[in-house]
């Protein structure tokens, strides 16, 4: 894992208008945690933040400075973006580490390579892009790099084939699929239309409801 | 037609359209995603005709998620019926209730400027603003 550093303030303003008018100014409210010394609310300025992000990622080990006190090692642990413009910054919340002591991290996956399998019309899914991992903080991975150059359709790589360090622990579940390569879905219009045609016929002949089951008139007719 | 099969109730209230999405504001499967920019109402025709567009634009390849369900009843009176008499009309349609931020559908194993015309397709059929949103943008 990376090495930054990073300034914050002392906030000594709370709740949601105070938050909203900090957010106006430029700056983004946070909180700093962890390590049984107490919570600190701080704020940093968005455009170093957002610049920091870029930069580093949100998987980095910040040394950060809170006004003048001594800087402290923290681990970013969430980010709050806003919904529909995800640029915007609206929370952040840092957790203070030990570097002797292992931390928990969501690690990102990238795929390299260019399967066979996508040449041949397949589609090649990451069901899972990040994977959590156990380890000291220096020994952390900024990302995991798979090659899925060898895929073809219907071949996937399992967390169970990565193959990390020994004192990095994985805790996602080893049958979790990172990328598989599938049969693409959205067929020709061709095809799409005698598929609709084929399916038509078998709704008539079940007679599909034109209104769903209500549950509770059904309850009120057992109960009488 | 996207519909549910079973519900609690035959009617339910008309709900306000105000605030955020609680989820569903991520791309979670695809690369490429259609944002609803404004709160509305998307029927289970106006989410089948989209779908349809994006699938004609696409032709092969690719695949696409729905990522909103039309839950809630929309009721009508029948057609020259006069209005009040108590009588409220049947469900006449099923809507998915969506706010600012939320992703309609999600597209991916094409390319940018095919998922971005197919994305601008299946927006003329939706009755709210959208945006196309990639992932890694």
């Amino acid at each position: 894992m990376q090495q930054a550093k990073l300034e914050a303030q002392q906030r000594n303003t709370f709740g949601k208008q105070s938050a909203r008018d900090l957010r106006k100014e430029g700056g983004v409210p946070a909180v700093l945690y962890g390590r049984a010394q107490g919570t600190l609310a701080i704020q940093v300025n968005a455009r170093t933040f957002k610049q920091f992000l870029r930069t580093y990622g949100e998987n980095v080990i910040i040394n950060m400075e809170v006004g003048a006190s001594d800087s402290e090692t923290v681990i970013i642990k969430e980010i709050q973006r806003h919904p529909v413009d995800k640029q915007t910054l609206l929370h952040a919340d840092f957790i203070r580490i030990s570097l002797d002591e292992p931390v928990t991290s969501a690690v990102p996956v990238i795929l390299v390579g260019n399967p066979p399998g996508v040449q041949q019309g397949g589609v090649l899914e990451s069901p899972l892009r990040e994977v959590s991992l156990h380890c000291l903080p220096m020994q952390m991975p900024n990302n995991i790099t798979i090659d899925v150059g060898h895929l073809e359709i219907g071949d996937s790589v399992h967390v169970s084939d990565l193959t990390l360090a020994e004192e990095i622990d994985i805790l996602d579940e080893p049958e979790r699929i990172l990328a598989m390569v599938s049969q693409p879905r959205i067929q020709l219009e061709d095809e799409l239309a005698e598929g609709e045609e084929g399916e038509g016929a078998e709704e008539d002949a079940a007679e599909e409801p034109t209104e769903p089951e209500v549950i509770s008139r059904r309850r009120d007719d057992d109960d009488e | 037609m996207l519909m549910p099969k079973r519900v609690m109730r035959r009617y339910v209230h008309r709900g306000k359209r105000r605030g955020k999405p609680l989820r569903g504001s991520q791309i979670n499967f695809g690369e490429y995603g259609l944002q609803a920019m404004e709160a509305g109402w998307i029927t289970s025709n106006q989410i089948e005709s989209a779908r349809i567009a994006i699938t004609r634009y696409v032709r092969r390849g690719g695949k696409l998620w729905i990522k909103i369900f039309p839950h809630k009843p929309l009721s009508k009176q029948p057609a020259e019926t006069r209005m009040g008499k108590g009588k409220k009309g049947p469900p006449e349609h099923w809507v998915a209730v969506v706010k600012p931020g939320r992703i309609l559908y999600e597209l991916s194993g094409v390319s940018l400027e095919d998922a971005k015309g197919a994305m601008e397709r299946a927006a003329h059929k939706l009755p709210i603003k959208t945006k196309f949103v990639a992932r890694n943008a």
